[in-house]
């Protein structure tokens, strides 16, 4: 056998877990495929929906028609933003990208579970780094694939209008950011269903199942007891309404909940995961 | 100095099913050391082994391995194991996957691939490098599961079934390995095949229903009553039973099969027993195949 070589520290490990799930999205055939179903999926909404209705919001004569809806709903903020394309993007995007992640970071452990594949791995790398280097890797595809899609907007928009650039900014780190806080309790969600079920098709089925039913479930509990209606701050993406409409993406207590909901969600997968047979 | 292994009243359950019960032994570092996990299917092999790899944790009991709890991230790098069933990732080449395992057991880029040449040499698999686990053959799958376990420096190698399915060469090959590595890290090998873990084991655990029935030491049997096994060319008949019969100090004669026969004889008596016995065999002709001193594994286990 060769010469001993010193192990790695805990957060290059981790990150080498990272790296190699990095890769099995961005360098194998299937990652690929699936980066190319996203694009097409993003491709059709931007062109149909986003630039659509963008054209239509643009338009000075539906202003004080806009103007109304938009104070009905509280999303007037929105018209204050220099492309309608990027306040388009974002009303959209709050909502499909939950979805995407719970369908991208849906097999963290699942396969090489069932596989065998994690006993390789668990033998060089402690559980922990396993656990969090692949919701890391999650993380930053997550983050990759929101820059990908607000590019894409940014650049419809300035095929519009390239006067606003510097304006459009802020919109640009405030979209970014309040996108990936949205998805990290829904990566982390299913960072905990992969450590209780060995496929990925449950670990989306109970995620598409649970929320809604625990949602109902709550509201009917709320019947009885409204107190009760602050369990409904277990579930991910409660916050999603009001953050949307309530112009709160530049409040720091935004990102409390998704946070908290993040945190206690891995540390109950880091608690199941630690004691799972492999 | 450390024990490599300590087990003090270890004990699974899968629901009802006990499959480890109340299982304790100590396996002290040997000079060259390869440890043999024997028992019938169901016994709890894989069990034991699943806990000592840190797969699975025990319902109750003690296990430490070189000092440390099998979930110690101090034996990370320091244990590895063939584990049965497992399967490599079909989306990444063997060798993208064997480098990766050695990355994370602390190797640069570059001597982490020359780390997984020299595995994959080392089972004779140097050809399959770029290759998907999914275009090999199952004993070339186990091949590679078995380099695998052989990267970097591990003190304790687990091994379950590592030559089942394997042709003849390559259980052979995958022998003569361990044989040969055997005096840098610690083998525990689970296998059916008695004759294969004769050649190469120095202890034997032997687990039936979850217990451990016996540590079998290997030592020189200093004792009045010695064995030899005779394996004959032909069958054994009643003319050369009487032959064998007339040697002096011999006490007893069993035909264990039609061709091997199994002799017992007082040590004092025939200090040279066994050269006697080869010059009956050569007077009156008899031709054998092998002769091997003492119990094999299999008496000691089962008579």
């Amino acid at each position: 056998m060769s010469a001993t070589p010193s192990r790695p520290t805990f957060i290059y490990g981790l990150w080498l877990i990272s790296q190699f799930e990095l890769n099995r999205l961005f360098r194998t055939r299937r990652g690929l495929m699936l980066i190319f179903a996203f694009a097409m999926s993003w491709l059709l909404l931007l062109k149909y929906p986003i630039y659509q209705a963008a054209g239509i919001l643009s338009n000075p004569n539906y202003f004080n028609d806009f103007f109304q809806l938009s104070q009905a709903i509280n999303l007037q903020y929105l018209l204050a933003w220099p492309y309608p394309e990027l306040a388009i993007y974002w009303l959209i995007a709050a909502f499909v990208f939950p979805l995407t992640c719970v369908f991208f970071a849906s097999d963290q452990l699942a396969s090489d579970h069932s596989r065998g594949t994690l006993r390789f791995i668990s033998l060089r790398a402690s559980r922990n780094q396993l656990l969090f280097g692949r919701f890391l890797a999650q993380v930053i595809i997550t983050l990759s694939l929101i820059i990908l899609t607000v590019a894409a907007a940014l650049t419809m928009a300035l095929a519009r209008d390239p006067s606003s650039l510097m304006e459009a900014a802020q919109q640009l780190l405030l979209i970014t950011t309040n996108l990936l806080v949205i998805c990290l309790p829904f990566i982390a969600l299913m960072n905990l269903f992969n450590c209780i079920f060995k496929s990925s098709r449950l670990s989306v089925t109970a995620t598409v199942i649970a929320i809604p039913l625990l949602s109902s479930l709550i509201g009917l509990m709320t019947l009885g007891s409204p107190a009760l209606a602050q369990l409904l701050v277990i579930l991910p993406g409660q916050q999603l309404t009001n953050l949307v409409q309530a112009d709160a993406m530049s409040s720091p207590y935004s990102a409390i909940l998704p946070l908290a909901q993040t945190i206690g969600y891995l540390a109950l997968a880091q608690q199941i995961f630690s004691r799972r047979a492999l | 100095m450390t024990p490599i292994i300590q087990c003090h009243d270890l004990n699974k359950s899968y629901g009802s099913k006990q499959a480890l019960n109340q299982v304790s032994f100590t396996l002290e570092q040997q000079p060259h050391g390869a440890t043999a996990l024997v028992g019938p299917n169901g016994a709890g092999k894989t069990t034991l082994f699943n806990i000592l790899a840190n797969y699975q944790r025990a319902s109750s009991g003690q296990v430490t391995i070189f000092g440390h709890a099998p979930h110690s991230d101090a034996l990370l790098g320091q244990i590895s194991s063939l584990p049965q069933d497992a399967l490599l990732d079909p989306a990444f080449t063997i060798g993208q996957q064997l480098s990766f395992y050695a990355k994370l057991q602390g190797y640069d880029h570059k001597s982490a691939n020359d780390e997984t040449h020299r595995v994959l040499e080392l089972v004779n698999l140097s050809e399959v490098v770029n290759q998907r686990p999914t275009s090999l053959s199952h004993g070339m799958k186990k091949r590679v599961a078995i380099a695998q376990a052989l990267i970097g420096t591990p003190k304790l190698v687990l091994l379950d079934e590592p030559t089942a399915g394997l042709d003849p060469a390559s259980a052979r090959q995958v022998r003569s390995l361990i044989a040969d590595l055997s005096d840098q890290a610690h083998f525990i090998i689970s296998s059916h095949n008695l004759s294969e873990l004769e050649q190469l084991c120095h202890t034997v655990l032997l687990l039936e229903q979850g217990t451990l029935s016996q540590q079998l030491i290997g030592q020189v049997n200093n004792n009045a009553v010695q064995h030899i096994s005779l394996q004959l060319v032909t069958s054994s008949n009643n003319e050369l039973l009487t032959v064998l019969k007339q040697l002096p100090g011999l006490l007893t004669l069993n035909p264990e099969q039609k061709s091997r026969l199994h002799i017992e004889y007082d040590a004092t008596q025939a200090p040279r027993f066994d050269r006697q016995l080869l010059d009956c065999l050569y007077q009156h002709k008899i031709e054998y195949r092998q002769i091997s001193k003492g119990k094999s594994l299999e008496q000691q286990l089962f008579e």
